[in-house]
């Protein structure tokens, strides 16, 4: 089910006041009825999704609970192994196989030898990425005595399928959110309010910006032999925004319906194209899975506690790694890496203390580089990605295609609006509209996003991006 | 307790619900003004064509139906009242609710149906024809194709403001500039001015690709032109040409032709027409023919409806290209 979708707009009103009239009553039942409708909204998609996130759910719960009464190393290594084995497993199945198979073949081929191997018709089922590790966390985190299990096998199910964030995160910690399932919850109408303005705020994001973008980008990058080095340009800074705004906009959505519910979450992104080092920029995008990053594979991989030259290869490995959680593509890889490669050369610039930028400058170039970078993230393969860089450099072109100009000048309108709210927010935020004292002006700043996106959202019933993930 | 908040916070969004549809409602007024009052361009040309046209001879197609054919020429050489209906960009859907739109109100003699080598291949694209919106509720025979949009079509259009929605900037334009979709008295034929250069230009290529056909393109075309058979309208069809691109063939041709054979249907292809094809000066660019070259072709397809269609009218003077 999507949240831009009528489905969504049937079930989450009638999910709101369910909730709230069994939200006190008992806990057991409220979980339940979560339960009940994080499996419904799931399982809209495919039904048979139902059946791996039970599986991996069930498998998680019986591990903490092992976890928990287990002392001896060589058990407690043995029982995080097979939750971590679980969860990968799956995801190396349904997201990886076709991909290492078809790599393995590829290699094989270059240095001359054909083999054969069988790829399989496999559905990637939605936010298995997302899932699993969400789940892991809380095995790992009981691994690692920070946690106690929980013996509520309900409130971990409702935990782990949560479906505001179930297909696209925020990626929760257990620590967080898990003991929000075991409280007793009251009804806060300025908590339901704030949650309602930032659905609608999470809409606007996604309707008005990213998808208005998105049309310009897709034609743009769906023919990759037409268009010149300057539209190039142009395309992948709106794929930048839109990218931006449509995971943004999704995890707004997600936040703003565990909000309305009386749940909190984390924030995953804090206005990143603001960002002055590659370090500050992933500390403000997705931030909900670089920390999961920082904290389940950089450290336990070392992090900064080596010599330098180990520290450099902890980072550039974790980024690939994470470019690999993206997509099973090399473009996704190549994407990671060079995140990975920013970051170090930062850090060892930064070591060295050789280069010290004004902040402004220091944005633009942050934000040229992850464009840079944005190139093979968009494109459909390695190669095509180089015949863009190629265009751009060699053959920047006289003139820059608009296509059809009343969708790019809403484009150019709306990133307009993206770049007066972040600014405000970024640096002015007791201006911010939408939170402002006077009930007045929240009032009209939310009348006026509903009335955009009437008159100028996009509504082709698209896909978030980052379900592909 | 609870249960009073949650009720006093749904009394007041159904209030607020309440108030954002009557703002939602006087900008739709307003916005209904400004099209029904629109000086020219697309939405005057598509209200004139859904609600005024009672031309003898209607054309229809995309870009190069709007821009390839002079309702004028036909006027002059058949003594018809002829109308371009043709809008850049669009499919198979527009051209149905065009018709409908049209056979609603009366039956036209002829209708030019210009056809794309490769239209029924192509995915059939709803979205294109939703700048119709704006008309989906004062005319119910166009709401089953602006449906199929979306699933959420039928329910955000009960927003008088979503009706316009991405319009504005097509809305507005013909207040500031004048004539850029065609003047009003070409009847609906918005030329393409320039011309091509050879030296830069494509060289000349021949396509004889056999694409599968898109099985929903395909009924499309079939109602099309059964709806016209029905209602006893005439119907041409013509393929237009491109510039030094000669289509051999192509699923949609050979589709086309049987069709046409087994229900008496003329066609003309004119995208194989070497003369027509190569002469460079008759073309604004590589797809679209420039007032000069489409005043020719105009000539041209109206001598051949004389004759398919039997006229008895003066002579029609036409340049020959071979």
């Amino acid at each position: 089910m999507l949240f831009n979708s009528v489905d969504f707009a049937l079930f989450f009103p009638i999910v709101f006041l369910v909730f709230w009239l069994l939200a006190n009553r008992n806990i057991f039942l409220r979980n339940s009825f979560l339960l009940a409708a994080s499996y419904l909204f799931y399982g809209w998609w495919d039904w048979r999704f139902l059946l791996l996130i039970l599986f991996s759910s069930i498998v998680d719960y019986l591990v903490g609970l092992q976890l928990g009464q287990a002392d001896a190393p060589a058990k407690r290594k043995l029982l995080v192994g097979i939750s971590i084995v679980t969860n990968l497993g799956l995801l190396a199945f349904f997201k990886y196989y076709n991909f290492f198979a078809e790599s393995f073949v590829d290699a094989f081929s270059f240095f001359g030898r054909a083999i054969q191997v069988n790829t399989l018709n496999i559905i990637l089922p939605v936010g298995i990425s997302f899932y699993t590790f969400q789940t892991m966390s809380y095995t790992l985190d009981i691994y690692r005595r920070k946690l106690k299990p929980v013996h509520d096998p309900v409130a971990f199910l409702a935990f782990v399928s949560f479906f505001p964030q179930l297909v696209a995160g925020p990626i929760e910690r257990a620590s967080n959110l898990l003991p929000q399932f075991l409280e007793i919850r009251h009804f806060d109408e300025a908590k339901a309010s704030a949650g309602f303005k930032q659905i609608v705020m999470g809409l606007f994001m996604k309707t008005a910006i990213a998808d208005r973008l998105g049309l310009y980008v897709a034609a743009v990058y769906g023919n990759v032999d037409h268009h010149n080095g300057m539209t190039f340009m142009v395309a992948t800074v709106f794929f930048a925004i839109q990218i931006y705004c449509d995971f943004a906009g999704y995890s707004l959505i997600a936040i703003g319906c565990a909000k309305t519910l009386g749940f909190d979450l984390m924030d995953n992104f804090k206005r990143p194209y603001f960002a002055h080092s590659f370090k500050d920029f992933w500390s403000r995008w997705h931030i909900s899975l670089s920390t999961w990053f920082r904290d389940y594979v950089y450290i336990p991989l070392g992090g900064s506690r080596g010599s330098e030259g180990r520290t450099y290869a902890n980072l550039f490995t974790t980024f690939v790694i994470s470019g690999l959680w993206h997509g099973a593509n090399w473009t996704f890889i190549i994407w990671g890496a060079l995140h990975g490669f920013f970051q170090t050369v930062e850090k060892a610039l930064q070591n060295a203390q050789r280069v010290r930028l004004p902040r402004s400058v220091s944005i633009v170039l942050v934000f040229t580089l992850t464009c840079f970078a944005w190139i093979f993230f968009r494109s459909a393969s390695v190669p095509e990605a180089f015949q863009i860089i190629e265009r751009i450099i060699l053959h920047p072109g006289h003139r820059i295609y608009t296509g059809d100009l009343g969708i790019f000048s809403f484009a150019l309108l709306a990133i307009l609006f993206l770049l007066i709210t972040e600014w405000i927010a970024e640096f002015r935020p007791d201006w911010t509209l939408l939170y402002h004292r006077s009930y007045a002006v929240r009032v009209f700043s939310t009348s006026f996003l509903i009335l955009y996106m009437a008159g100028l959202g996009v509504f082709d019933n698209s896909q978030f991006i980052y379900f592909q993930f | 307790m609870e249960f009073i908040q949650i009720k006093g916070l749904v009394r007041k969004v159904f209030l607020y619900l309440i108030i954002l549809t009557g703002i939602d409602q006087c900008a739709g007024a307003l916005l209904d003004l400004a099209l029904n009052h629109s000086p020219d361009g697309r939405y005057y040309k598509a209200k004139y064509s859904l609600e005024d046209c009672e031309e003898d001879i209607v054309i229809i197609g995309d870009s190069r139906g709007e821009m390839d054919y002079l309702p004028t020429v036909f006027e002059d050489s058949l003594h018809m009242s002829c109308w371009n209906a043709s809008r850049g960009g669009q499919g198979l859907p527009y051209f149905r609710i065009m018709q409908e739109g049209l056979l609603k109100r009366y039956t036209p003699k002829i209708i030019l149906f210009n056809v794309e080598d490769n239209m029924l291949e192509m995915p059939t694209d709803y979205e294109r024809a939703g700048f119709l919106r704006p008309f989906y509720q004062d005319h119910p025979e166009i709401r089953p194709f602006i449906d199929e949009i979306s699933p959420l079509e039928k329910w955000l259009i009960r927003s008088r403001l979503y009706a316009f929605n991405s319009s504005f900037y097509y809305l507005f334009r013909p207040y500031i500039f004048h004539n850029l979709d065609g003047d009003l008295k070409d009847h609906g034929w918005k030329p393409r001015y320039g011309s091509v250069d050879p030296e830069e230009e494509r060289a000349f290529t021949t396509e004889s690709e056999l694409a599968p056909l898109d099985p929903m393109a395909v009924q499309l075309f079939e109602t099309f032109m059964n709806r016209f058979k029905e209602a006893g309208v005439k119907v041409m069809i013509v393929t237009p040409p491109n510039y030094n691109l000669q289509v051999i063939t192509s699923s949609t041709d050979q589709f086309v032709a049987n069709y046409c054979k087994q229900n008496h249907i003329p066609l003309f292809r004119y995208s194989e027409n070497i003369p027509l094809i190569t002469h460079s000066s008759w073309y604004g660019d590589r797809d679209h023919l420039n007032p000069e070259g489409a005043t020719y072709f105009t000539q041209k397809v109206a001598h051949k409806i004389k004759d398919a269609f039997d006229l008895v009218e003066d002579p029609v003077s036409v340049i020959e290209f071979e």
